[in-house]
């Protein structure tokens, strides 16, 4: 087992792995009093390195719940992993205790929110909550330099290792931040710079509910900067912003991706926005994913009878303008689905099959995928 | 090509009324008999309560017949007798059962303890309901007024009142109205202004509905719970002040049995007759503490979210 | 809001409290009084004295007249004369007031130091064992009388075991350190009286004890309600994507955070371990306001009772008013 941690732990490499992270089969479900929530039925993703993968749906087809399977932070009770694994430098860390999944986090796989301003500690000031994070850094790198110093030096016996390394160390990152002297590291500094906030030596002392929401992102996104995670995912980081301040964050985004190399899981239910920032896209629907492609081939030459409805549902600079269209009906019920193919009640191509049985997602086209009927007759698994 | 869309399996149920009683309708009391039923400690506190209520009322309308002593006969044979088959919580420095009056002082404390809670519950739904519905100065005013009563210690200005007015149970049940509708005036207050902005209460406005049609109907049915659940909990708040009053000398006065009377009565003898100070005070904590752990369970009864989970 | 507006905002709402408490207790001292004179002069006054009370108070004055005499007598420290003592009332009152402040004192220290992680730990542990387990402890406490857990300490460790004192402050045969703040405990440290020091903190141990024991119910529950609420907050989940560990996300962030609306509790702490103290002080025979309390109260002296209750409802006011100004500080949204 020490084994196993030891590679855990050793992080950060962006090794010879194509993808940064694989996501096969997985199924999430909230337990509730009478029936459950099926959050992501057989949900399966390969993310690349330094890929932005934008995904998209309405509320409550599952993308969050997806973004919080895979950083760990799933309320669980009363959610559940039904099955499936995701796979982070080869380890499926779903099969990790909660000790190896805090090594993961911030500098593995990190995680920004919706609402910047209540992300960030109301008591503690921009640059105490800046150096908080590089100290998870630092603190792990010393730990994987001094371990790896002993199993050197060590007769190379595993059990040498002093036992249950990880979890005791993971339940320590404390750090710089109860410091009362405002002595903020050049490096807080730094970052601030790189993501273009102007004055960083005022704002560094700021508390959070003096900064503005797109400051208060940025500050965000400085922290992954600081901790160089080899995926973020971003849930709705736009969603609260205004559209100008939303276009500096999003610019802000690819450039973390040039500069250090990161991947991004873009969840957002606006497809304008995806549009902007992607380089995949993929749609959800009542916890699955029904169409995955090319940010070009998704807007230009979309498959899914879905997708042709979210585009059709608003205005955007890809496709001809047609007349704005709603999808008529509601989004299913999760402890409530429907039989077959999840949309067929609102879709206006469905036929006989489409409510008997389930579509798979297959690969119809090089680089897009579909679950549709319509579009590959010969898928079709049972997995309702 | 268009095709029928088959009937949907799988039903969702319809969707849950949104008025707020949670008491009037059958389907809305077996979602709170469930989550009653769903929790031990707030049966054992229903229990407790419950006993206390039966004990007090059947002393009290028995006039004492009901015991096994007499609560106000002296003995002298029979002085700071240890607890024994024959008095099972032994007898007291004049001779008497001290578990007879135990007993004899339930409905005293009932008595108290209710009134109080009750003189609390009608002033605060009033005034406070007045408060919340009328708006504007009669509001400010009255906030004000209540929260210079909140400023005081509780006990403190009880006692003040009891000491102006002269020690006697119903001087003490005078000086206790003070301290508590304050709360229930606020809570009143919150819980009608709550009340008054959601849509239904809107609707029937714009209807056209009397004012006296809104409050009798709408307004005082959904407040009203509240205030009860909270003045479930009070009952043993009230009983635990007006016991260290009588310990203190105000409140009930000898040979009157009460609680904190009795332990008082008993504090010199704590080493040689320890249950004779202790059992009184033992059982005010019962008490308190059944009432206590019944009121939390109303509450949670009452809770939306708690509510959602077991419909 | 900046900390200057919010403190002397605070101080403002201050006066109107301030005049309507006393309007009250004035209320209870001259008007609900069936007789306000004999109660002022005490039962054994002659009917000389009454008639001199009388004309003294102006107790034949309209009442509002009588309420400006009754505020100027407050504030020039006047609070009537203890018919049993023969002294100012507020003299009295400074008599007997270290020794409350000193129980009350350690009686708060008990409390947090009890209370607080107990409230953590409820949170950290909601809804298992240990919860419902801490849960019902300290609502047994506040559920108790006071004088409950004071006899069962008498008896079990003064009586039974013989390990405490059973009464008063200090030994008989040892003599008080010099007075410098009035505090047994704290003078003897100043003077270095290490015997003073030790018997005193022998004898505070079992009052202090018990008064906290009965009140701490009031800071665990609002500390862990408290964390609950903090546990929801955005902020947490970020600090975990941020890569911190639970120790770290609990004490740095969590408890820091939670600590702020508990100051909001001390107003009524004291209170009810004001309350408390009158009948702990007497049952443990310890020389405070309590003790004096209900000596005043069997001798049917009503200006010393009136004194005691404006003395407390004028601590709890300003306790209140303490953390509220210490919410200030504290939050950095009003500090900044």
């Amino acid at each position: 087992m020490s084994d196993e941690k030891l590679e855990i732990l050793e992080q950060g490499d962006l090794s010879d792995e194509k993808s940064v992270l694989r996501i096969r089969n997985l199924v999430v479900k909230y337990k509730t009093f009478q029936r459950d929530v099926i959050a992501l039925t057989n949900v399966s993703l390969d993310v690349p390195r330094s890929t932005i993968i934008a995904i998209v749906g309405e509320s409550g087809c599952g993308k969050s719940t997806l973004g919080y399977s895979i950083i760990g932070l799933l309320p669980r009770p009363p959610a559940e992993i039904g099955g499936g694994e995701i796979l982070f430098q080869n380890k499926d860390i779903l099969k990790l205790d909660e000790p190896q999944i805090v090594e993961l986090r911030g500098t593995g796989i990190s995680m920004i929110f919706q609402e910047p301003m209540t992300s960030l500690d109301p008591v503690y000031s921009v640059g105490q909550q800046l150096n908080e994070a590089i100290d998870v850094r630092e603190k792990r790198k010393k730990r994987r330099a001094g371990f790896h110093a002993q199993v050197d030096t060590s007769s190379l016996n595993p059990s040498y290792a002093p036992p249950g390394l990880g979890q005791r160390m993971a339940g320590s990152g404390v750090s710089s931040i109860g410091r009362r002297n405002k002595k903020y590291s050049e490096e807080a500094i730094d970052a601030l710079k790189r993501v273009h906030i102007s004055d960083p030596e005022r704002v560094i002392d700021k508390y959070p509910h003096e900064l503005s929401g797109g400051m208060a992102q940025r500050v965000m996104i400085a922290m992954a900067l600081i901790e160089k995670p080899a995926i973020v995912i971003a849930d709705e980081p736009t969603s609260a912003l205004d559209v100008t301040t939303q276009a500096q964050v999003l610019f802000l985004m690819r450039e973390l991706r040039e500069e250090i190399g990161t991947s991004i899981l873009f969840i957002t239910h606006d497809l304008a926005v995806a549009a902007q920032i992607a380089d995949q896209v993929v749609v959800m629907y009542a916890g699955e994913i029904v169409e995955q492609a090319s940010v070009e081939d998704m807007f230009h030459s979309s498959l899914h009878p879905y997708t042709e409805g979210l585009l059709k549902s608003f205005s955007h600079g890809y496709k001809d303008e047609g007349k704005i269209e709603a999808i008529s009906g509601d989004v299913p019920n999760l402890k409530y689905l429907p039989s077959g193919c999840r949309f067929h009640p609102r879709c206006k191509y469905a036929f006989a099959r489409c409510s008997v049985e389930h579509p798979s997602l297959d690969e119809v086209l090089p680089g897009h995928k579909v679950a549709c009927f319509l579009r590959s007759p010969s898928s079709s698994n049972q997995s309702n | 090509m268009q095709v029928e869309i088959p009937e949907k399996k799988n039903e969702e149920p319809s969707t849950k009324r949104t008025r707020r009683v949670p008491f009037l309708d059958t389907q809305e009391l077996r979602i709170s008999w469930r989550i009653f039923r769903s929790s031990y400690i707030t049966l054992i506190g229903a229990i407790i309560s419950i006993v206390f209520i039966i004990l007090a009322l059947a002393v009290w309308l028995s006039s004492n017949k009901i015991l096994p002593f007499d609560p106000y006969a002296i003995s002298p044979s029979t002085i700071l007798q240890a607890p024994s088959l024959h008095h099972l919580l032994g007898t007291d420095d004049l001779g008497r059962d001290i578990l007879t009056r135990i007993l004899a002082a339930a409905p005293i404390d009932a008595e108290v303890a209710f009134s109080v809670v009750g003189s609390a519950v009608i002033l605060g739904l009033l005034i406070g309901g007045l408060a919340g519905f009328v708006g504007g100065y009669v509001e400010e005013v009255i906030m004000r007024v209540t929260d210079i009563f909140l400023a005081f210690p509780g006990l403190v200005l009880a006692l003040a009142i009891v000491a102006s007015l002269g020690p006697s149970i119903t001087n003490t049940i005078l000086a206790l109205a003070p301290v508590w509708w304050p709360s229930y005036t606020r809570l009143a207050r919150g819980e009608t202004l709550s009340i008054k902005s959601q849509q239904f209460v809107e609707a029937s406005t714009a209807a056209g509905q009397k004012n006296r049609h809104i409050i009798l109907r709408h307004i005082i049915p959904n407040i009203l719970p509240t205030l009860l659940v909270y003045a479930t909990l009070d009952i043993g708040n009230v009983i635990l002040v007006f016991s260290v009053l009588s310990f203190i000398g105000l409140g009930a006065q000898p040979p009157i049995p009460e609680w904190g009377l009795l332990s008082a009565q008993g504090e010199q003898y704590l080493r040689s007759a320890p249950w004779y100070p202790i059992a009184p005070a033992l059982t005010i904590l019962i008490v308190a503490i059944g009432f206590s752990l019944f009121g939390d369970g109303l509450r949670d009864a009452l809770d939306p979210k708690v509510r959602g989970l077991f419909s | 809001m900046g900390l200057v507006t919010y403190i002397v905002r605070r101080l403002l709402l201050i006066i109107p409290i301030l005049l309507g408490t006393t309007f009250i207790t004035f209320i209870i001292s001259r008007v609900t009084v069936p007789n306000p004179a004999r109660a002022w002069a005490g039962p054994h006054a002659s009917a000389a004295a009454v008639a001199a009370l009388v004309a003294r108070y102006h107790l034949k004055d309209p009442i509002y007249v009588q309420y400006v005499y009754y505020l100027r007598d407050l504030i020039t420290g006047n609070w009537g004369l203890s018919p049993t003592s023969g002294r100012p009332v507020l003299y009295d009152l400074q008599l007997f007031f270290p020794a409350t402040a000193e129980l009350a004192i350690a009686a708060v220290i008990v409390t947090i130091i009890v209370g607080i992680p107990l409230g953590i730990v409820a949170a950290m542990h909601q809804n298992k064992k240990l919860d419902h387990t801490i849960r019902l402890v300290y609502l047994a406490g506040f559920s108790s009388p006071p004088f409950f857990v004071a006899l069962l300490f008498l008896f079990v460790f003064s009586y039974y075991f013989n390990v405490f004192p059973t009464n008063g402050q200090l030994s008989t045969n040892l003599v008080p350190p010099t007075r410098i703040t009035g505090l047994y405990i704290v003078d003897s440290l100043l003077t270095g009286n290490w015997i003073d020091l030790r018997d005193a903190l022998w004898h505070i141990i079992m009052p202090a004890l018990a008064l906290a024991l009965t009140y701490f119910g009031i800071v665990t529950r609002i500390m862990r309600s408290s964390m609950l609420e903090v546990f929801r907050k955005d902020f947490i989940r970020a600090s975990f994507a941020k890569g911190l560990g639970s120790r770290a996300v609990v004490y740095k962030h969590a408890v820091r955070n939670a600590m702020i609306p508990t100051t909001t509790v001390l107003g009524l702490l004291l209170g009810s371990l004001l309350g408390g103290t009158i009948v702990i002080e007497t049952i443990f025979v310890w020389p405070g306001i309590g003790y004096y309390a209900t000596q005043s109260i069997e001798s049917l002296d009503f200006p010393s009772v009136m004194g005691i209750t404006v003395l407390f409802t004028l601590g709890v006011v300003f306790a209140n008013l303490v953390a509220d100004l210490l919410y200030g500080i504290i939050d950095p949204r009003i500090k900044v």
